[in-house]
């Protein structure tokens, strides 16, 4: 089995569970015209929303196939310099004596073809640098990784676009960007421009858009290159409910035809009905790599623990405080009573 | 199921190239991507004005109108170089001036202009000085169109020596293209580096053959230490195809032609070390 979770607490239930899921891998072809049925009557449905999505309808993941994302024993860490100057010395010195903030420490993971992947983990925990180094905007201070398969990121939606230009020339600026070529582009242009809901403001410069409008184009362009592997921020945002729920069966509809799915986020709801597996990060290491229940279980149990000693860090400060607290107030008691009566005084010393 | 897969790959594997194999491969196929950027990087500098990019030649041409005023109507008396009117021995100087100025101020600060292609894109870095230094040469071009009118009016052009200008221009491109490579990266690294590269620049006008004839210094260890300085060469180089009328390489410039291609392939080594060693550093810093 090409499929190796590695983990600090190995779980025997766990495994099964991914003998089950891969048995099925190889009548993935059989199993194919059940999974249109599901979408069909989804699409019929008013309220098909991303949280509707049954992981039954997923399509297999194809084991097979060459990872389309792979990290082997991948490192980053970031130089924090103390000042420009430590900086301007840097560039001569090669960062020596400079202190390193480690975000990923050998991280290692295969994800293949189809499977929609959760990652899970508190805030530095290294999520954000993972998603960094896979779109390849960060590089990796160590270690190697390969992605194979064109990537859209829904992060950074508006970035890369020119103000002066057009929405029309954006489109194609921005599709030469990601590293379409021009005839590319001109297919699915009108997708993007009817996905995007520009009508007549296509051809007006993209200064003049609003925020929403840019958002809409940006997420268009990204959705409708056919990506083979998205790659998901939860915290995205774009324009009002309605659009963001034509988003939702976007992206719904893309994971159904098997393109590979990354997915950040904090949400329980949103990822055990996205995804099939979860990576579970702390510290910059993978803690879990397994079902989403259990990374969940296990991310939920830390952050309580966190909570927990944050509640007791708390609740000893407080206690140190009162104590303090009560200590001055007899002080001053005491310097009261001395002060007020010498009689009363003797009596407490007895 | 995807049945089809594209073979788009990304990988950092195999990364032990040179940081001149990194920018030769990051150029490969990105001709039209690169025009397009040089085009808008224009229509970005000069927005909201009305004359948009025109802009771009407006303000050097009338730094020419002044020099006109200046030396043919005003100072009549200003004398002769070279056995030149000084207007054109200066209009001359100037125009490559402008667009070398522009070249290196502009190149070092490219990357730092647009972060955005570099925090926020996988874009390669490389392709961003690229863009630059085309949209600088794009206005150049309009300039050098000017200027050959202004000395077809004045009885110096055309000449066959004019299509030396195919050797100079592009000879010229390369040279300050290349610098940008130290340049860009370092002064996207730290901004007293961009500092620096801008301070220097009053200085190097002054230390090139712009205003003055520096082959007419008497003293020979001066004039040989101006051979270090390209500025100097292809400034020149432009009066010779210009107003000169003289060959590319000659007796008189041998020694220089051989110190600015020397300097050029200090550049690439330099150029190619500290791409690579600031390419991976870049995108976590700015």
């Amino acid at each position: 089995m090409q499929f190796i979770y590695e983990s600090e607490t190995p779980m025997s239930e766990n495994n099964e569970e991914i003998k089950d899921t891969a048995v099925p891998e190889q009548a993935a072809e059989k199993a194919e015209p059940e999974q249109t049925k599901p979408a069909d009557e989804i699409k019929e449905g008013e309220e098909n929303d991303l949280d509707e999505l049954e992981l039954e309808d997923f399509p297999e993941p194809d084991y097979n196939a060459p990872p389309a994302v792979e990290f082997e024993n991948v490192v980053k860490s970031y130089y924090l310099y103390k000042s420009d100057k430590a900086r301007f010395k840097a560039m001569f010195t090669g960062n020596r004596g400079v202190e390193i903030h480690p975000a990923l420490n050998g991280v290692d993971f295969k994800i293949y073809p189809g499977e929609s992947v959760g990652f899970i983990g508190r805030n530095g925990a290294g999520k954000s640098t993972i998603l960094k180094l896979i779109t390849g905007v960060s590089f990796p201070t160590s270690g190697e990784i390969t992605v194979r398969g064109k990537t859209a990121a829904l992060l950074e939606l508006t970035a890369g676009f020119s103000p002066e230009m057009t929405g029309r020339e954006n489109i194609y600026m921005k599709g030469l960007l990601l590293g379409l070529t021009e005839s590319d582009i001109a297919e699915i242009e009108d997708d993007v421009i009817d996905f995007a809901e520009l009508d007549e403001y296509i051809d007006q410069p993209v200064r003049t858009y609003s925020s929403g409008m840019k958002m809409r184009l940006g997420f268009a362009i990204n959705i409708s290159i056919r990506p083979e592997i998205l790659v998901i921020d939860e915290a995205l945002s774009v324009g009002d409910s309605r659009f963001k729920k034509k988003c939702r069966v976007a992206i719904k509809e893309l994971i159904r035809t098997g393109v590979t799915v990354l997915f950040v986020s904090h949400s329980t709801e949103a990822l055990t009905t996205t995804c099939n597996r979860a990576i579970y990060l702390k510290g910059g290491k993978v803690a879990y790599d397994g079902t989403v229940l259990d990374a969940l279980e296990m991310y939920n149990q830390d952050v309580e623990e966190i909570r927990r000693r944050r509640r007791e860090k708390k609740l000893e400060k407080k206690r140190k405080a009162e104590e303090r607290l009560e200590k001055l107030r007899q002080k001053r008691d005491e310097k009261l009573k001395a002060g007020e009566n010498d009689s009363e005084k003797a009596n407490e010393n007895d | 199921m995807a049945a089809e897969r594209s073979d788009y790959i990304y990988t950092t594997k195999g990364g032990k190239k040179t940081g001149l194999g990194m920018i030769i491969q990051e150029h490969i196929g990105q001709r039209k991507k690169i025009m397009r950027l040089a085009v808008s990087h224009l229509q970005k500098t000069y927005k909201g004005a009305l004359f948009g990019p025109s802009w771009a030649i407006i303000k050097p041409a009338f730094t020419l109108f002044i020099l006109w005023f200046a030396f043919r109507v005003g100072l009549r008396g200003s004398g002769k170089v070279n056995g030149f009117p000084r207007f054109f021995f200066m209009l001359t100087g100037y125009v490559p001036w402008f667009y070398i100025s522009e070249a290196i101020l502009g190149g070092a600060r490219s990357i730092r202009n647009n972060r955005q292609y570099v925090t926020k894109l996988s874009f390669p870095m490389s392709n961003i000085m690229t863009f630059t230094n085309i949209s600088s040469l794009l206005v150049h071009f309009v300039l050098v169109a000017i200027m050959y009118v202004v000395l077809i009016v004045g009885g110096y052009c055309p000449s066959v020596y004019n299509l030396q200008f195919l050797f100079y221009c592009p000879f010229m491109f390369l040279f300050f293209w290349i610098l940008t490579w130290t340049t860009a990266p370092m002064a996207a690294f730290s901004k007293d580096f961009e500092n620096l590269v801008s301070s220097i620049m009053t200085g190097l006008f002054w230390l090139s053959g712009i205003v003055y004839d520096t082959s007419r210094i008497k003293n020979p260890v001066i004039r040989k230490i101006f051979y270090l300085n390209p500025i100097n060469y292809f400034i020149n180089g432009y009066r010779r195809s210009f107003l000169y009328d003289q060959l590319i390489i000659d007796r008189e410039n041998l020694l220089e032609t051989a110190v600015v291609l020397g300097e050029m392939v200090i550049l690439v080594l330099v150029g190619s070390k500290f791409y690579k060693k600031l390419r991976k550093l870049i995108p976590d810093v700015l």
